[in-house]
């Protein structure tokens, strides 16, 4: 990870070179991470779909909770149930289910998102019928107050029905301390992100995504108990003034750190984002009272919305320009995965809206697979070398 | 040989009068002093009628657009803008449209406000938000969560609470107050229609079929936008009339029926026509199809008019589950006995499309009927493979064995 740390000081280097390593290890084979949890506690692991699965519930049932997010290896056995016109997080998970990867798990659940996530649900339930599977059927219209109240019923259904197959019950106490340990996690990957706001050289852009990819990954009190250890030492990195080109990230799914990592050989940095395996996973906590059920569904209700939500209020457009005013960006890059309906609607008017606030921004279309980066090199240095120019003159 | 031609449906040319006669007082209705809602095919239009509001279905007009081959031109007015081909063409082909006036139409009239009920996708909630932006105008939503399973209480509360937010932000928009008195005649309206509508799909059960769902495809244009309003009872009265006239006549829509299939999924517009002359050919009925049930599958009740649209809306087959669909494809395959399916894969809508394979398999274990995939757009002909879309149809038709007597033949 040496090369990924440049800026910071030899001291401080090594403490957060091994939480970043340690870190690395769980995304890189998070499928082990689970096996090995298993074989430790002697608990049980669920997979996830998309960040708004109430995971607390979850949590609160002693469960590990691990996001499913697509699949490294190209498809083969998912040709036979999906399109090749839907996008390759459902292709991808769906494949590697059929090759028996998730064997491990004792769950899958869903809550609903977009149109494929919902089908892909159906999909699911019949081809592992041994497997427990449950949908939350989430609102798409987040800001009315009628939703909030169809939510938390949604979720105590889901929470009666996870009691009935654990033979358990899942106490407004256990939960209220899965809310509080929830919190304290997005608390302190939001305190990261502060953080390289302010000094981005202190940590690159690649860490920063696999330390909220890891967050999917694990219980949440042990991410926390690392991104704390990272905090501390980061905190000691002094600032270094640098004339490096300030870059936001923008989108969906993201899990391809070559991507990020290209900025860093460019002389970029990433200075914030918004993407669904980045700032959107975490932003928003639980309000501090009311019952536990109902402040779960506000807080996935009032968090920033991925497109496949309706909102009323939420200015998608003056929310990304705002971030690249606050985070002194000089502009997006927005990593898109392509066969993604909700943010192929909303680019047009968003990038619109970019240009005609001055910030340069390019698109990039993403898939699940690792394909081949020098098409997206030759396109990223030439931006990365347009906003050099812009910035330095 | 020359191939042997059914005689029209006369009530064809009725649907294009009434058709015509709807866009022309769509067009003046801002002159008239009438204010106009775009409204999605999912959408409660009920309650637009019940408030003289005038509603306009770009989903209509974008199929329209697909039938006059514009499709491919529209939709790339609105790539240039951004929009990415990969999304649903009818979007692309409305958004085209209304930005360059293009259509056989000239276009539609610019709209006071929408409203959008998002149980045919997600995508038309993305559709609507781009439209309001673009207008810069009100959006009026309804959301009516998706049914893996069973309709819960909790979901239709919440649907019905909505149902009643929508109505004051109407209100509130249009500066009149909503009769719930005029409510209950617009949905008793649309019930006599709804269930016409079902009588007249059911008469394809007969064989040889009196109709396809091809001919339906077209009949359903005023079901779906004029549904509610009284003249439709008259006309589906009509052509209910004349299908049993046929049927006593012993009229066949393919003489010499010969094979009858299940089309799952949407029309694919442009080839409409050339199609049905294939399947003439074929002597192959597409005695049935989800897509014009759906119009058919709505249970209304003027009683409890809130209530009725309430579940009507949150019970539409698109938004149900696989399961739920593939159950209802195989009411279908028995009750017009059916011989194969053909799946309309279509690029342009996945929530409908993303299924089908395990559905297809669903149906061989259920019913033993075979079926095939064909891939396809229902607008965006660039897309479109012709030959081998023809080839794939015309082997399976090939190796179909019709389970009864063959009729006129």
């Amino acid at each position: 990870m040496i090369s990924s740390m440049p800026h910071t000081q030899e001291g401080e280097r090594a403490v957060a070179e091994s939480v970043l390593k340690e870190i690395s290890q769980i995304t890189s084979k998070p499928y082990e991470y689970a096996r090995s949890w298993k074989r430790r506690t002697g608990g049980k692991a669920f997979g996830y779909f998309c960040t708004y699965f109430p995971e607390e519930v979850l949590h609160a049932a002693g469960i590990l909770p691990m996001r499913i997010l697509g699949d490294k290896e190209n498809v083969s056995l998912a040709d036979a149930h999906v399109q090749a016109f839907i996008c390759s997080l459902v292709r991808t998970s769906l494949d590697a289910a059929l090759k028996k990867k998730f064997d491990f798990l004792d769950g899958v659940v869903f809550p609903h998102t977009c149109d494929s996530i919902q089908n892909l649900a159906d999909i699911w339930r019949r081809n592992f019928p041994g497997q427990f599977t449950e949908v939350v059927v989430l609102p798409v219209w987040v800001d009315i107050p009628e939703a909030e109240d169809y939510l938390t019923e949604e979720i105590s259904r889901f929470r009666q029905k996870m009691e009935k197959h654990l033979n358990l019950r899942i106490s407004d106490e256990a939960l209220k301390q899965s809310i509080e340990t929830y919190n304290a996690n997005r608390t302190a990957l939001a305190d990261l992100y502060a953080l390289r706001r302010d000094n981005p050289s202190a940590i690159t852009g690649q860490s920063v995504l696999d330390v909220v990819r890891a967050s999917m990954c694990m219980r949440k009190e042990d991410h926390t108990t690392l991104v704390k250890r990272l905090l501390d030492e980061l905190r000691a990195v002094p600032r270094a003034d640098s004339n490096d080109v300030r870059i936001v990230l923008y989108g969906n799914a993201c899990d391809h750190p070559a991507i990020v990592h290209l900025f860093e050989e460019m002389g970029a940095v990433v200075v914030d984002d918004d993407l669904c395996t980045g700032s959107r996973s975490f932003l928003h906590i639980e309000p501090s009272d009311g019952v536990p059920v109902r402040r779960i569904a506000q807080r996935y209700l009032r968090r920033v919305p991925c497109p496949s939500k309706h909102s009323n209020d939420f200015d998608r457009r003056r929310y990304l320009v705002d971030m690249v005013r606050q985070s002194n960006a000089d502009g997006v890059v927005m990593l898109l995965l392509k066969f993604c309906d909700p943010h192929a609607f909303d680019y047009p008017d968003l990038a619109k809206r970019l240009s005609e606030s001055n910030i340069p921004h390019i698109l990039i279309e993403t898939e699940m697979q690792p394909a081949s980066i020098e098409q997206v090199r030759t396109r990223l240095q030439a931006f990365v070398e347009m906003l050099k120019e812009k910035k330095n003159g | 040989m020359e191939t042997q031609r059914p005689p029209k449906i006369q009530a064809t040319s009725r649907a294009k009068d009434i058709m015509s006669a709807y866009y022309l007082e769509a067009k003046n209705a801002a002159e008239n002093g009438r204010k106009t809602a775009w409204v999605n095919g999912g959408g409660l239009v009920e309650l637009l009628v019940a408030m003289d509001v005038m509603p306009v279905y770009p989903e209509n007009h974008a199929a329209m657009c697909g039938a006059y081959k514009m499709g491919a031109e529209l939709c790339e007015i609105a790539e240039g803008m951004g929009y990415s081909r990969d999304l649903c063409s009818y979007a692309r082909c409305d958004i085209g449209s209304a930005v360059t006036g293009k259509s056989p139409i000239m276009g539609l009239p610019k709209p006071d406000f929408l409203l959008c009920c998002n149980n045919t996708c997600g995508m038309v909630t993305k559709w609507y938000e781009a439209l309001a932006r673009l207008f810069n105008v009100p959006l009026v939503y309804i959301d009516t969560p998706f049914i893996h399973d069973d309709l819960t209480e909790n979901a239709l509360t919440y649907t019905k609470r909505q149902i009643f937010r929508a109505i004051e932000q109407m209100e509130s928009l249009l500066g009149t107050r909503f009769e719930m008195d005029r409510l209950c005649e617009v949905v008793t309206h649309a019930a006599k229609a709804t269930r016409l509508w079902g009588d007249i799909l059911a008469m394809c059960q007969h064989i040889p079929s009196p109709m396809t769902a091809f001919d339906g495809f077209i009949l359903m244009a005023p079901i779906v936008t004029l549904r509610g309003m009284p003249e439709i009872v008259d006309f589906y009265e009509l052509l209910k009339a004349e299908l049993e006239e046929r049927m006593t006549q012993g009229i066949a829509a393919i003489p010499g029926e010969r094979y009858r299939i299940l089309w799952d999924n949407l029309p694919v517009w442009f080839k409409l026509r050339d199609l049905s002359e294939r399947f003439l050919k074929l002597k192959t009925c597409i005695a049935a199809s989800t897509y014009v049930s759906g119009w058919a599958s709505y249970e209304l009740d003027g009683k409890e008019p809130i209530d009725a649209i309430a579940r009507a809306y949150s019970c539409a087959f698109i938004n149900r589950s696989i399961e739920y669909r593939a159950e209802m494809l195989r009411h279908l395959v028995e009750d017009y006995s059916i011989d194969g399916i053909i799946f309309h894969s279509n690029r342009s809508c996945r929530p409908y499309s993303l299924g089908q394979y395990d559905m297809k398999e669903m149906l061989w274990e259920r019913a033993r009927v075979p079926s095939v995939l064909v891939e396809a757009d229902m607008n965006d002909e660039r897309t479109f493979a012709e030959g081998p879309v023809l080839t794939r149809i015309e082997a399976f038709i090939e190796t179909l064995e019709p389970k009864r007597a063959v009729g006129a033949a």
